[in-house]
């Protein structure tokens, strides 16, 4: 599903350039869960964007679904990431002034879903999720493994090839962060790829896969596979 | 979608009250300013523009052989021949105004009203109502009169039962109503209470069958189709016939009204263009106060951008998304402003004499009123809108927008322009009021004050000596003359003058009028030779005449010698000081002043003590009805007809003194905003040096500086503008005060003052609190 070689990105500002990702290579492949994993600073996150279609590499090749789509525009991007590609993020990233229906209904606003199937599609998720009984709340009314949940909802509501989690348990507390891993455990059990990034050992024991990255000093070189 | 943006809008408006107030009442108050501006440009656009007839009706206009403009004044005999002579005009018009009001009487009824003389094609070329009568014979008899729907409710109570009855006019000639009119649009800057017939006047006034004597208004309406230009060139010469040499050229009767000052091309239009610059600054102001607030705030909404995109926004749909809000915002503001609007009407109806009506106001006015609304949205918007949907995802979750950075240069860029314009506004503002009061107070070279007119009506022109007499003995009354002219308005002026040594082709102008005996003492006029008028005997006419005229003749020893002014021989016998006798706007004229003349000659004017001016009032009032029963005592104050002079000066200084007041203060509140964002942003800074030790002081002025020195930039910029402006409209004055270099000074202090009082409030606020709690806010 998602092959990458040699991804370079830098970071260039006034004074010097940084190397956040090293011609680094991997690939994933349908139905896996692989994690993530690194050090602060190691490049974990500009992967994730770069995954998740968010970011644009500087080199190598990113293949998607057997499409090249390093040197895609803004809109071809934005386009292939709405249908295809769902995120959770750390701070989840909900806005305050949606409700939770509303949050998620959002996603399926922007593939362009009608009302009806709107409707049916979100109820239909957050039954899932199990936070219906929350879906006329605002986020702030809600606790912070609920948020997820609203988060994960989100991100599923589009049917998406892809999961990208970015540290999703980071901001919860142990018990509510198993419950979100044993959530992404499930689905991917039902079919979802799902790419990681996290800090965490215990939840990156979820996943099948953790591919480790090594910021040395400025230069990210090492990729360590390890089943 | 669109109610999703809706809901967001609005949640996004209650969970930020104080930005929202900030916007809200910026917005609106720009709307306001820039809706009543705009509604009262309108209704002057709209003035004479209802007949039906426009596109073929002009007014006829001199020029000297150079094309110079002159004046409105025509040949009163110049309707007749163009209509005669010239095919493409289907229909004429002469027109004069009755120098003063006329008196009417019915039974027991006698009143005073204004209006005019036209001739025959007057109620066809322009469009009334007419209520009763027959529009084909309102002026056909001599002695037939046009009256307005007022004037028969005021004789006859209707209408209805006004047609075919009759008025006495002036206590002497008995007219008949032929027709009752009403105005088709209350747009009209024609607004007379009753039309008599041209030809009427012939007889009373011989001088107006002299090609030579101007005064008369001309109004033309073409055939159809007619190319005006080619009309003007084909009358070049026209009047050559008639040996005068003067062009005739015709202007739209719809541009009357805003360009009557064909001089120089302006008018009434000057002020709506001044305005219409107002209010398009005052717009600016406020969409800059919702432009810096929206960037300044624009972190908070970061986040929901980032999501926004993440889940497949476009750039473009985010673009769509934040000019929508800004509409909705200003379509918000709009039913604010159309509040303010309705609630103030009344007053600015009151101030600018218009009728604007909230409720009556035209489809394609409302029209533009949402169309300002919407544009207005999309001019605040468009900056936080593109800014916004420029934001990058990846730094927008890596918390890397930094957005005071950014758009701090574009933020204080725009302040100072916000600045500019208020100490533009506000040094202007001065300075016209500056220079109203001068021309107010000026010595104009005759007392205004303590100066009565009285019109000597029919009966009290035969007994004038007995009327003076009679006055001189009311306590309070100081001395008593008589003359043509009520000395501060339009005057005719004529080339008839003959004196020794005129050379042949000296075709100067003089302005002429008549005075008598103590006419330089009571308008206290100062003699510089000679001696004032005393005799009023046509075969033995004295002349005055002042400095100007003096200077115009080339004169050095004016005193015996002779003099003709149309026609009328005599000798000069005094020459006095130089007076204003119209606007400050003119110089002064060569004036001649004779010692007898026509019917004009009908205005008494009485110098009186600052007694009890009621009291030598009422003693006057019962000496008039004793000698001229038949006319309703009628007086006027000069100075205050003075002041009416400049009535649109103060009007233009009232308005624009309030508009730079909200100008200011729209200003104001945008510096409030930027404040309080400051102030979050420097949250952190702050706390740090409160833990090191910084004081109160040292952390208010830390915020303050930057606004300070954005203040100053405007006052440095805005200065030499406001001069440059103001050194212009000054010079449109013949009489004008020196540039007061005092107003920028003080201008830079109020403004400053202003802004500190501004500012101080959020910085001290931010200065006091806890450092405690905003370093843990971090």
């Amino acid at each position: 599903m998602i092959k990458i070689k040699n991804l370079e990105k830098y970071f260039t500002s006034e004074e010097y350039k940084t190397i956040a990702l090293n011609k680094i290579s991997f690939e994933v492949n349908k139905g896996e869960f692989v994690s993530i994993m690194g050090p602060s600073g190691s490049g974990k996150s500009t992967l994730l964007n770069i995954l998740g279609l968010l970011d644009d590499a500087d080199g190598g090749s990113f293949i998607f679904n057997d499409k090249e789509v390093i040197n895609y525009s803004e809109r071809k991007r934005s386009t292939l990431r709405k249908h295809n590609i769902g995120f959770v993020f750390q701070s989840f990233n909900l806005i305050d002034q949606l409700t939770v229906f509303e949050n998620v209904e959002l996603a399926l606003i922007y593939t362009g879903v009608k009302k009806n199937d709107r409707k049916k599609k979100v109820n239909d998720v957050l039954e899932r999720m199990q936070i219906m009984h929350r879906r006329s709340h605002f986020p702030q009314q809600l606790s912070g493994g609920q948020q997820q949940r609203v988060a994960v909802a989100r991100a599923l509501v589009n049917d998406p090839k892809l999961i990208l989690a970015d540290e999703p348990t980071g901001n919860l507390d142990s018990k509510t962060g198993n419950e979100v891993m044993e959530l992404l455990t499930e689905l991917n059990n039902q079919g979802s790829t799902i790419i990681m990034v996290t800090h965490s050992e215990h939840d990156a024991k979820y996943s099948n896969r953790i591919i480790r990255m090594l910021d040395g000093e400025k230069v990210t070189e090492n990729v360590l596979v390890n089943y | 979608m669109i109610r999703n943006y809706f809901k967001l809008t609005w949640r996004n408006i209650k969970d930020n009250k104080m930005l929202s107030f900030l916007n809200i009442l910026g917005l609106s108050s720009g709307l306001f300013c820039f809706l009543l501006i705009y509604l009262w440009i309108s209704s002057e656009n709209s003035i004479d523009k209802y007949h039906t007839n426009i596109n073929q009706l002009y007014s006829v206009y001199l020029t000297n052989s150079e094309g110079t403009p002159f004046d409105y004044g025509t040949p009163s005999l110049l309707y007749k021949e163009l209509k005669l002579k010239v095919p493409e005009i289907e229909a004429v018009t002469a027109m004069r105004n009755n120098s003063s009001n006329s008196t009417f009487s019915n039974g027991e009824k006698v009143l005073k009203q204004e209006g005019n003389f036209v001739s025959k094609d007057f109620f066809s070329m322009f469009s009334f109502n007419i209520l009763e009568g027959n529009k084909a014979e309102a002026l056909s008899s001599p002695n037939a009169i046009a009256i307005s729907k007022e004037m028969a409710e005021l004789f006859f109570g209707d209408p209805k039962s006004a047609i075919g009855q009759s008025l006495t006019y002036e206590n002497s000639k008995a007219l008949k109503v032929s027709i009752v009119y009403e105005l088709s649009s209350p747009n009209s800057s024609e607004k007379s209470a009753f039309y008599l017939p041209f030809n009427s006047l012939f007889a009373d006034n011989p001088w107006m069958n002299e090609w030579k004597n101007l005064g008369t208004y001309t109004f033309v309406q073409f055939t159809k189709g007619a190319d005006v230009n080619l009309v003007e060139q084909k009358l070049k010469s026209f009047l050559l016939d008639y040996n005068l040499g003067l062009e005739i050229k015709f202007q739209p009767y719809g541009d009357r009204y805003l360009y009557a000052n064909i001089k120089n091309g302006g008018g009434k239009i000057e002020y709506v263009r001044l305005f219409g610059i107002i209010a398009f600054l005052i717009m600016l102001i406020a969409s800059i106060n919702f432009m810096n607030l929206a960037s300044a705030g624009s972190i908070k909404r970061a986040k929901e951008i980032g999501v926004r995109k993440v889940l497949g926004a476009g750039k473009n749909s985010l673009i769509a998304q934040f000019l929508g809000e800004a509409i909705l915002l200003s379509l918000s503001s709009l039913f604010f402003a159309l509040i303010f609007i309705a609630l103030v009407l009344p007053i600015f109806n009151q101030i600018t004499d218009k009728n604007i009506d909230l409720a009556n106001l035209p489809l394609a006015t409302w029209v533009m009123v949402f169309v300002i609304t919407i544009m207005t949205g999309l001019l605040s918007g468009s900056y936080p809108a593109f800014l916004l949907s420029s934001f990058k995802v990846t730094d927008i979750f890596k918390k890397k927008i930094d957005t005071s950075v950014r758009t701090k240069w574009i933020r204080k860029g725009l302040v100072v322009f916000q600045f500019t314009i208020s100490v533009v506004f506000i040094s202007c503002m001065i300075i016209i009021s500056q220079q109203i009061d001068y021309v107010k107070n000026k010595d104009i070279g005759f007392d205004r004050e303590n100066l009565l007119a009285i019109t000597l009506s029919e009966d009290l022109q035969q007994n004038y000596a007995a009327f003076k007499s009679g006055a001189l003995q009311i306590s309070g009354i100081k001395s008593v003359t008589k003359t043509s002219h009520i000395p501060l308005g339009e005057y005719g002026t004529s080339p008839e003058v003959i004196w020794n040594g005129k050379a042949d082709d000296d075709g100067s102008l003089f302005t002429g009028m008549v005075g008598s005996l103590d006419f330089t003492e009571t308008y206290g006029v100062e003699l510089l030779m000679g001696r004032g008028l005393i005799h009023n005997n046509p075969d033995n006419i004295e002349y005055l005449i002042n400095e100007t005229a003096m200077k115009q003749m080339k004169m050095e020893q004016p005193l015996g010698q002779p003099l003709s002014f149309w026609g009328n021989s005599g000798t000069i016998v005094g020459v006095v000081k130089d007076f204003h006798f119209s606007s400050l706007k003119e110089s002064i004229f060569p004036l001649i002043i004779r010692s007898e003349g026509y019917s004009e000659f009908n205005i008494a004017f009485i110098k009186y003590d600052t007694g009890n001016i009621q009291q030598t009032l009422t003693a006057l009032e019962s000496l008039h009805s004793n000698l001229n029963p038949a006319f309703p005592f009628e007086y006027r104050f000069i100075d205050s007809e003075y002041d009416q002079l400049y009535k649109s000066e103060s009007t233009f200084y009232k308005l624009s003194t309030y508009f730079s007041i909200l100008a200011i203060l729209i200003s104001c509140l945008g510096l409030f905003g930027l404040v309080i964002f400051t102030a979050e942003q420097k949250t952190k800074e702050i706390g740090i040096r409160k833990v090191l030790g910084a004081s109160v002081f040292t952390i208010t002025s830390l915020i303050t500086r930057d606004f300070i020195k954005l203040i100053l930039a405007g006052i440095v910029i805005g200065t030499p503008m406001a001069w440059y402006f103001m050194n212009n409209w000054l010079s449109n004055y013949e009489y004008r005060i020196d540039m007061p270099w005092w107003v920028f000074g003080l201008t830079g202090a109020l403004i400053i003052s202003i802004a500190l009082f501004t500012i101080s409030y959020e910085s001290i606020k931010a200065a006091i609190a806890n450092p405690v709690k905003s370093l843990r806010n971090e």
